[in-house]
């Protein structure tokens, strides 16, 4: 059974649809065994997508025949006083089944944005495995089913638990998507299975023994690796990451010398960081390493512009309340050193204006715009009108600064462009900002 | 995010006292003085305000190779500034230990004829940007790969507050000066819109 699973999960890509299988296997014995949940059996049939392939997927032949011969020689080889842990046993079994699928049943509802199909798959896996595991998980000493599978073993045992691990997040956000009956229920039903699977462990031990004996046997290369490989990694990893709770295990024929684990936790943690990163990125869904990288390196570069940007405003005045009136009143004065006459005349005017502009812009950019050039005005990016009002202070400008300084010491000056920067829309912003004394919008 | 609001604080005062330090005022400045000087002391502020982390000694290092920084970093750090100054050497001598012992594994590698091609393509790709992300991110040549990515996680969640913080500071600055010069007190300030 460990080695069915194993291949199942190996043939991950398209294997949704062999734990459908597994699935409509019980679903239909279950129909002769109607036991305590009536009500789980309907939703589960009709919950059954019909896309999904019947029985004997040739995908996992073995697997699929070998879990139809388990659990119906559970069925039918149990005597009738026997029957009642039996029922209880599946009854906890397809009540993981009844999740499985009612939960599958609503992944393509609700898978909304990408991503979310591989951990829908993956759920799909966790939840098929916290059946078939627990079963099998006394009879292996160790976790470490080593078996090839990457990393969803752990995660039947710590189910329900809180932690930082990635396979743990992945199974919780799509839960965490599900409607709110079903995600209490998934959480603490877990742990409840594997209580109740536990109990039930030990009845179905002994009938279905032989059983396991065939896919330990296949698996007995694997499996005695696997068994001397769980503890001494959960060893080294338990004492290198004491906070993770799942022990790092080897792959299949992986050796387990210390620099392959160090190199696997090593790993682990940059993908998390990696994680972490994506999170804090915009547009960062790409899977790929070089790509993620790409984008980190393109915000990184992108806010450090922006800091430059910002460092070249008008923030000097800054510095106390009381000096940044003295400061307007000599900011004003030294400014304006170039062209006097013509913008103080123009003041109160050009108050005016800039209100009225503010306010259409508020409502419609385009007459705001054809107003200003009604005027002879136009937007202007910040970053040049400070040039140019610098330029225009400084007396040893060259010859093209001395002719623009008085049209450039009026708001949305020069004959520029249109278009709106950023900047040049924080400073239309700004003032209408300042025109209804509302908290400033960027 | 996870900015703390600590953080905020301790940035915008350390900022405010940049400016007062430097003295940044339009008239007695150029615009790229004053725009260096704004720079400097945004970046001392954010170091100052985030703690110790390499990124943050990476960057005072940096602001004070060039000379007519180190005045103005020791007014502002003071006696941390000795502090912050003083090399770590053996933060310098792991990678490099680590990049000859790869190099000679690869000089092995070549010569025993071992071609993996997808890995090595996609490893090259990898190498190349992480080169990159060293030198942006400040003090990064000096660290191996988990400790690059976590300290730039820390600089882009730094940045990013840095320039939330500057932007509102604008803003707010922006705002007031309207407030004031509209209720008619100073009629000579339409200039101080040039330059915003």
């Amino acid at each position: 059974m460990q080695h069915g699973s194993g291949e199942v999960r190996g043939s991950m890509a398209t294997s949704a649809s062999a734990q459908m299988a597994l699935h409509d296997d019980h679903g239909s014995q279950q129909i002769q065994n109607p036991g305590l949940h009536d009500d789980f059996f309907d939703q589960m049939l009709s919950g059954l997508p019909s896309a999904w392939p019947e029985l004997g997927n040739p995908k996992s032949p073995w697997d699929a025949s070998a879990a139809q011969k388990l659990f119906r020689i559970d069925l039918t080889g149990k005597p009738p006083d026997e029957s009642q842990p039996e029922a209880a046993t599946e009854g906890l079994r397809y009540a993981s089944y009844d999740e499985a699928t009612m939960l599958a049943s609503r992944l393509p509802q609700s898978q909304g944005s990408g991503g979310s199909s591989p951990t829908g798959e993956a759920m799909m896996l966790q939840l098929n495995n916290r059946h078939i595991l627990p079963v099998v998980v006394p009879l292996q000493a160790a976790v470490g089913g080593g078996v090839g599978e990457s990393g969803l073993l752990p995660l039947p045992l710590t189910l329900g638990s809180g932690g930082a691990a990635d396979p743990r997040i992945i199974v919780e956000t799509p839960r965490d998507e599900m409607d709110g009956p079903y995600k209490s229920p998934d959480q603490n039903g877990g742990e409840e299975l594997y209580s109740g699977l536990g109990g039930s462990i030990r009845a179905a031990q002994a009938a279905t023994g032989q059983h396991f004996h065939h896919p330990q046997n296949h698996g007995g290369a694997a499996a005695p690796a696997g068994v001397g490989q769980g503890p001494a990694a959960s060893a080294s990893s338990g004492g290198g990451a004491p906070q993770q709770k799942q022990k790092v295990r080897a792959r299949r024929g992986q050796a387990t010398d210390p620099h392959s684990i160090a190199e696997r936790l090593r790993r682990e943690r940059i993908a998390e960081r990696m994680k972490a990163l994506q999170e804090l990125v915009p547009n960062a869904n790409k899977t790929d390493k070089a790509s993620m990288l790409d984008e980190i390196i393109d915000y990184l570069k992108f806010l450090q512009l922006q800091v430059k940007v910002l460092s070249m405003s008008r923030l000097g005045g800054a510095a106390a309340v009381a000096p940044l009136v003295a400061d307007i009143s000599t900011e004003g004065a030294g400014a304006r050193a170039g062209g006097d006459g013509a913008a103080v005349g123009n003041n109160d005017s050009l108050t005016a204006t800039e209100h009225r502009v503010a306010k259409m812009m508020e409502e419609d950019m385009g007459s705001a715009m054809q107003y200003l050039q009604g005027k002879g005005l136009c937007l202007m990016p910040i970053s040049l009108a400070s040039a140019i009002s610098s330029a225009a202070c400084r007396p040893s400008a060259g010859g093209l600064v001395s002719a623009p300084p008085p049209p450039a010491t009026s708001a949305a000056a020069a004959a520029e462009s249109p278009s709106s920067s950023p900047s040049a829309s924080a400073l239309t912003v700004q003032s209408a900002a300042a025109a209804d004394t509302t908290a400033p919008k960027r | 995010m996870q900015v703390a609001e600590a953080f905020k604080h301790a940035f915008l005062k350390q900022m405010l006292l940049g400016f007062q330090a430097s003295v940044v005022s339009p008239k007695s400045m150029g615009f790229q003085e004053r725009k260096s000087a704004i720079k400097l002391s945004a970046d001392v502020a954010m170091a100052v305000a985030r703690g110790t982390r390499k990124w943050t000694r990476g960057l005072i290092a940096g602001l004070s190779k060039e000379h007519q920084n180190r005045s103005f970093l020791q007014l502002i750090l003071g006696e941390q500034y000795e502090r912050l100054m003083k090399p770590c050497h053996s933060s310098w001598k792991i990678p490099r230990c680590k990049k000859i012992v790869r190099r000679s594994l690869r000089v092995c590698c070549r010569r025993k004829k071992k071609k993996n091609q997808v890995g090595v393509l996609a490893r090259t790709l990898v190498a190349k940007r992480t080169q990159e992300l060293k030198i942006l991110v400040p003090g990064g040549e000096s660290m191996d790969g988990f400790s690059l990515l976590d300290e730039t996680l820390d600089y882009v969640v730094s940045l990013r507050a840095q320039a939330d913080l500057m932007q509102s500071l604008l803003t707010t600055i922006e705002a007031s000066k309207l407030r004031s010069h509209s209720k008619g007190t100073l009629p000579e300030r339409k200039a101080s819109y040039v330059g915003n």
